[in-house]
């Protein structure tokens, strides 16, 4: 699945988490050219808002609906590759290498299960996510205009981050760059 | 006894049709066992990356944005490699103390590791990838470089434990090393020991996906060495 075809998919994913939690949220087009992991700093802040408003409504005693919504969004392994129709010798020194898209660009060959990837490009930066009417939104959601709502374990309840004790509902991006240590004897 | 850290080849996040059902994160581990003349993950054992050490506390740090993501399409972690059970304890710490989070864990492994590796992880994986490599014991040696009876012994007790429906095996076709419909035969004996989820797949060069280093390369002239000798024979 190339990082654009993720990008949709995870797109369609964010939009169906605010849509069934009643969370306002706009979905906008990406206007960043070439190919990408799938994410991008505004992808991720809009992950993150998403995060903060489910808490919110958590902590008003909401409705909160989050797992397995979106279970057919993102396919499961792959069936079996019939092998019988492929030349393992000549996918060996041929196969694997990447596609040309119609432009005649390369493009990264698909990740194979267990491989680590070859880098690709992504874009750096911050971004948050503020819906256009975030307000007036809020204010409408923390009063007493939403008590119908209210809601409890027994209505279904998650709580994605299994409880917040351990500070695990924490929102920040983590550093995904990392510091290298020495290497290891193996 | 838990492990201090994990050593860390890579991080790879948002996989799709790769590494288990709904959107995973691949956690590729440091060091292996076996020696797999086409392996796909060189640097987690040529000593060409350093690779990182992580704490439990800070491998969930790095994974935790995609919570979201798990949860909504029955999700989570893929522990891979290298040999990610050369790390159960490591692993068994991690999964007990975020198994609340309702992610759903994966192994991806060769099984070539000591028994009690395995039952470490056990009551916390969801699904069992496992790299066969070959159900000839002559066959898997000569491409592993391993033993047979660890990873065979291993995988019939998983089956035992677990039951087959939480076991997905790949069936490589492997590239010199199967004539004719030897990947299906492997995956007809496997059947007939009761298993029932297969992926068979041909094996690339990884050489064509990306850099690999020459101790990898060396590595894998042991497979391709003869075999192109006897195709240069047949040629002339």
């Amino acid at each position: 699945m190339k990082g654009k075809d993720k990008c949709k998919a995870l797109k369609e994913i964010r939009a169906k988490i605010a849509e069934e939690n009643d969370i306002e949220y706009v979905v906008s087009e990406c206007k960043h050219k070439g190919d990408c992991k799938g994410t991008c700093p505004k992808c991720e802040a809009e992950l993150i808002y998403l995060e903060k408003e489910l808490e919110k409504r958590r902590s008003l005693g909401k409705r909160v609906c989050v797992t397995g919504l979106a279970v057919g969004m993102a396919a499961t392994v792959a069936g079996c590759t019939p092998a019988s129709v492929i030349d393992p010798i000549v996918e060996f020194f041929g196969g694997g290498i990447g596609t040309e898209d119609l432009a005649g660009a390369a493009q990264p060959p698909e990740p194979v299960m267990g491989e680590v990837e070859p880098p690709i490009e992504t874009l750096d930066g911050e971004v948050e996510y503020v819906p256009d009417s975030e307000n007036s939104s809020e204010e409408d959601c923390s009063g007493e205009d939403c008590s119908e709502e209210n809601g409890s374990e027994e209505n279904g309840s998650e709580d994605p981050n299994g409880g917040s004790e351990d500070g695990k509902g924490d929102n920040d991006i983590p550093d995904l760059a990392g510091e290298a240590l020495p290497p290891e004897e193996f | 006894m838990d492990e201090a850290g994990l050593p860390i080849l890579a991080i790879q996040r948002l996989r799709m049709t790769t590494d288990g059902t709904g959107v995973t994160t691949l956690i590729c581990s440091m060091g292996c066992p076996l020696r797999c003349r086409l392996c796909i993950n060189p640097a987690s054992w040529d000593k060409t990356v350093p690779g990182e050490i992580l704490s439990v506390d800070e491998l969930y740090e790095r994974v935790k944005i995609d919570n979201l993501y798990f949860l909504t399409t029955n999700g989570g972690l893929t522990f891979g490699g290298g040999e990610p059970l050369l790390h159960s304890a490591f692993l068994k710490s991690f999964m007990e103390k975020y198994r609340e989070t309702n992610w759903l864990f994966n192994l991806e492994s060769s099984l070539n590791v000591s028994r009690k590796n395995l039952d470490d992880v056990i009551p916390y994986i969801h699904d069992f990838i496992i790299d066969t490599k070959d159900f000839n014991e002559e066959r898997y040696k000569a491409y592993t470089g391993g033993e047979y009876g660890i990873f065979f012994e291993n995988l019939m007790y998983l089956k035992e434990k677990v039951g087959p429906d939480r076991i997905l095996l790949r069936i490589p076709v492997i590239p010199f090393l199967h004539k004719g419909n030897e990947a299906e035969e492997n995956r007809a004996e496997f059947e007939k020991l009761g298993f029932t989820r297969f992926d068979v797949f041909p094996y690339v060069n990884p050489e064509n996906r990306k850099p690999i280093s020459e101790k990898a390369k060396e590595n894998r002239e042991i497979l391709l060495k003869p075999a192109k000798e006897e195709l240069a024979k047949e040629e002339s």
